[in-house]
């Protein structure tokens, strides 16, 4: 049990672990593309709020010659509040354009890495005695091997969704065949028949670095020209995140890890899709359209664009839709789900313990004294 | 930084605008329904052997307090196609407290409560349970899942309907299960280290120093019969027919259950009844079902004065190949408890198991669910150490 080494380190001393933490994506468990050093370097550099972050690794046992392999590697944020109530819990940090927060772990040491990771937690030196999950993943091998850490622990899951996601059928005329109904693929193509009638409607995914300063610049533009721009949620309502966004794009694609896609009518984009791919699958990560134009759906148009170039390519066998729960485009067009689960688990001392048990009972009052929410009324068996 | 209960939630649920018609039967309702239920058996989005109406009823007929069972039938508007079969159990007792509740119903000998849905239907089949669960004219505010199904295209379905429930995870645990993705002898050879394989092979060279060692399975229903028989002679004299143990044979209507299911699943072809004999003396049994694409390790025994010879693993490593050259099995459930060593080092892959309670979404069943966990809490601090070894946090169980 001991021979594995935890270390836990701040921010400044990540970028030293690069190499091996490159390395280590190579050989995880589950990819979980924002928890790749492309895409969390800079999301260190530009949407961190505080001093909290802490980033715990898992070093297999020591060769003869002393080196010491990096097994996994938990970015980790301690926050000071949890439901309004001042409890400390610590996060797997989930930024604002994080999807899934499943750790990197080594494929053939799981195991190992989460013990060692539990026996750190339990006496953590940041006075934690909680962990909020946030978005984890909760189906496959990760989550059988994470579940097995569980067992006896208290835990409270505070929600779980299934998300969408895509795998390949035989070929992409079977998949939109089975996945959409007849009336809708007229509806479609009658769309983009209309569409094709107001000018010229082109396709592009963009491959040289010459044309991805316009796709990033248009892409800020057209996502915040619609509801997330009047919601002030867009890229562009804030200057760090659309620094992020082009900083990102840029090492993703000269990596070799972004396809960018675009429907244009007439030389301006309609709709644009942005996705990161990260070992045999990818994440959609951003999506944009003009709401102009949305009685012809080219958001959708575009889903199709994409269903076919995936069906084209040998390496992907897999979309993460990367969607909120009950999300009704991606919901529609992903032929199978992907279960994500938050929850807050104890770390098995009787304070811990006692924050997990107690909370139901908060949430309940915190529920009752309050209005109902609109959200939370929707749920429930359809009326 | 707080932390958010509520996520934003992009649509109601959708459903088919279908309708549907809800049945609520007891025991002795269910004759007329039975073939019907039976082809809802073959079609069902996730096959559970346990709710089959060939297991089922003989289950009703030997075990005690059926009078508390309940089987909600859901068919499409037109009362012809069965959708749906949820066999409910009302129980007065919840984690020792006297709260009246549903509970999907899990028998001694039932590993799996996934209900039944019609893999076409799933969606309006399910939404018809939730709906009549919500206003459910037994008085019930809870719903236990005892043993659900926790991943696959059920759970995913599953969650869609639990989002904003108000729920309460008891145990949500990887049970050992078998889908061997490559040739078997390089699926043994992860599990299996060269040197403990080369230990079986001793063993097993061992047991043919004292005698004429097979691998037999039975293939009449005369063999079929003498295997039940021989069964339960073995399990009985092991360490399930002593004290803490439960045989079969220990508890006649528990023997009568398992020999009506025996044959009934024989006749059926969904029995797999393998022995390892020892001079035609069986020293080890398994007992194993067949539903759809997969198989169910259903009960094992073995002889344990041969413990040295591991009479077990000699014929589950004969099992395991049995299956993987079966046509029509893909997959095997080992129906094991949490963390069993021997399991979890033979069946690589998991499926996971969860046992939750839901509120049924009445302020009652809210305040209920919400109050439980603090009340498990407290039960704790006054009676430690009552949670099985199996189910003790890893971590803690020293170094």
């Amino acid at each position: 049990m001991s021979r594995l080494e935890t270390v836990c380190v701040s921010p400044a001393e990540l970028v030293e672990f690069r190499g091996a933490w490159e390395q280590l994506v190579e050989n995880a468990l589950v990819p979980n593309v924002f928890y790749e050093p492309w895409m969390l370097l800079p999301a260190i550099e530009h949407l961190r709020e505080d001093r909290n972050l802490h980033f715990l690794l898992v070093h297999g046992p020591g060769a003869p010659n002393g080196a010491r392999k990096l097994w996994g590697l938990f970015p980790l944020q301690v926050q000071t509040r949890c439901l309004h109530l001042p409890l400390r819990t610590l996060a797997f940090w989930q930024h604002r354009y994080c999807y899934l927060t499943a750790p990197l772990i080594e494929r053939h040491h799981a195991g190992e890495v989460l013990d060692a990771f539990w026996r750190w937690f339990e006496t953590n030196p940041l006075g934690c005695r909680i962990l909020d999950t946030n978005y984890l993943l909760a189906d496959g091998p990760f989550h059988a091997s994470w579940a097995d850490f569980l067992i006896g622990r208290c835990t409270l899951v505070l929600n779980e969704f299934p998300r969408g996601f895509q795998t390949r059928a035989a070929s992409y005329e079977s998949y939109i065949e089975t996945q959409l109904s007849k009336k809708r693929q007229h509806s479609l193509s009658r769309g983009r028949r209309h569409l094709e009638q107001l000018g010229s409607l082109v396709s592009r995914q963009i491959e040289s670095a010459n044309d991805l300063e316009l796709w990033v610049e248009q892409f800020l533009q057209l996502e915040s020209s619609g509801w997330k721009g009047r919601q002030h949620t867009a890229l562009a309502s804030r200057p760090e995140d659309a620094r992020y966004f082009r900083e990102l794009t840029r090492a993703a694609l000269g990596e070799g890890r972004a396809t960018l896609l675009s429907l244009e009518l007439n030389g301006h984009p309609i709709a644009m899709k942005h996705i990161l791919i990260a070992d045999d699958g990818t994440f959609d990560f951003k999506i944009a359209y003009d709401e102009d134009y949305s009685k012809y759906s080219p958001g959708l148009l575009l889903e199709l664009d994409h269903l076919r170039i995936f069906h084209s390519s040998a390496q992907t066998k897999w979309i993460d839709s990367g969607a909120s729960a009950r999300h009704p485009l991606f919901d529609l067009v992903s032929n199978e789900r992907r279960v994500i689960r938050r929850a807050l688990i104890s770390d098995g001392s009787r304070r811990g313990d006692f924050y997990v048990s107690a909370l139901p009972l908060v949430r309940w009052l915190k529920h009752k004294l309050a209005r109902p929410s609109p959200a939370l009324a929707k749920v429930g068996a359809a009326a | 930084m707080s932390v958010q209960t509520e996520i934003r939630i992009g649509a109601p649920l959708s459903i088919a605008r279908r309708d549907v018609s809800v049945q609520l039967v007891t025991a002795s309702e269910l004759a007329p329904h039975v073939d019907a239920w039976q082809r809802l058996a073959d079609n069902a989005l996730v096959p559970n052997i346990f709710y089959e109406p060939w297991m089922v009823l003989p289950a009703i007929a030997a075990l005690e307090n059926t009078g508390q069972l309940r089987f909600l039938l859901v068919f499409d508007a037109a009362c012809q196609d069965l959708w749906g079969f949820f066999p409910l159990e009302i129980q007065s007792r919840c984690l020792h407290l006297p709260i009246r509740n549903l509970a999907l119903w899990q028998h001694r000998y039932c590993y799996l409560t996934s209900p039944l849905l019609d893999a076409a239907h799933a969606r309006e089949t399910l939404n018809a349970f939730w709906r009549w669960l919500e206003l459910n004219p037994l008085n019930a505010h809870l719903l236990d899942t005892n043993w659900l199904l926790a991943d696959g295209p059920f759970h995913a379905l599953w969650t869609d309907f639990a989002l904003g429930r108000t729920s309460l995870m008891l145990n949500d645990f990887p049970r050992a299960f078998y889908q061997p993705d490559r040739a078997l002898p390089s699926y043994i050879a992860q599990s299996l280290s060269r040197k403990s394989a080369k230990r079986f092979e001793h063993r097993q060279r061992l047991l043919t120093h004292l005698g004429s060692v097979e691998y037999r399975t039975a293939s009449t229903h005369d063999e079929a019969d003498v295997w039940v028989e021989d069964f339960l002679k073995l399990e009985t004299a092991g360490w399930k027919g002593g004290k803490g143990g439960r045989a079969f044979a220990t508890y006649n209507p528990d023997a009568e259950y398992f020999r009506a299911v025996t044959k009934e699943a024989f006749r059926r072809g969904r029995a797999m009844l393998v022995s390892l004999t020892l001079d035609g003396k069986p020293i080890a049994m398994r007992h194993t079902l067949l539903a759809g694409r997969g198989a169910f390790a259903f009960r094992t025994a073995y002889d344990e004065s041969y413990a040295r010879f591991s009479p077990g693993t000699l014929l589950e490593l004969e099992v395991m190949r049995q299956a993987y050259e079966h046509p029509a099995v893909e997959w095997m459930d080992s129906c094991a408890a949490p963390r069993h060593a021997h399991w979890n080092r033979f069946y690589r892959e998991r499926r996971l198991v969860r046992r939750s309670l839901f509120s049924c979404g009445s302020q009652t069943g809210d305040f209920l669910v919400s109050t439980l966990p603090l009340l498990r809490w407290a039960g704790k601090l006054i009676a430690p150490n009552k949670t099985p070894e199996y189910l003790q946090i890893s971590t803690k169980k020293g170094d």
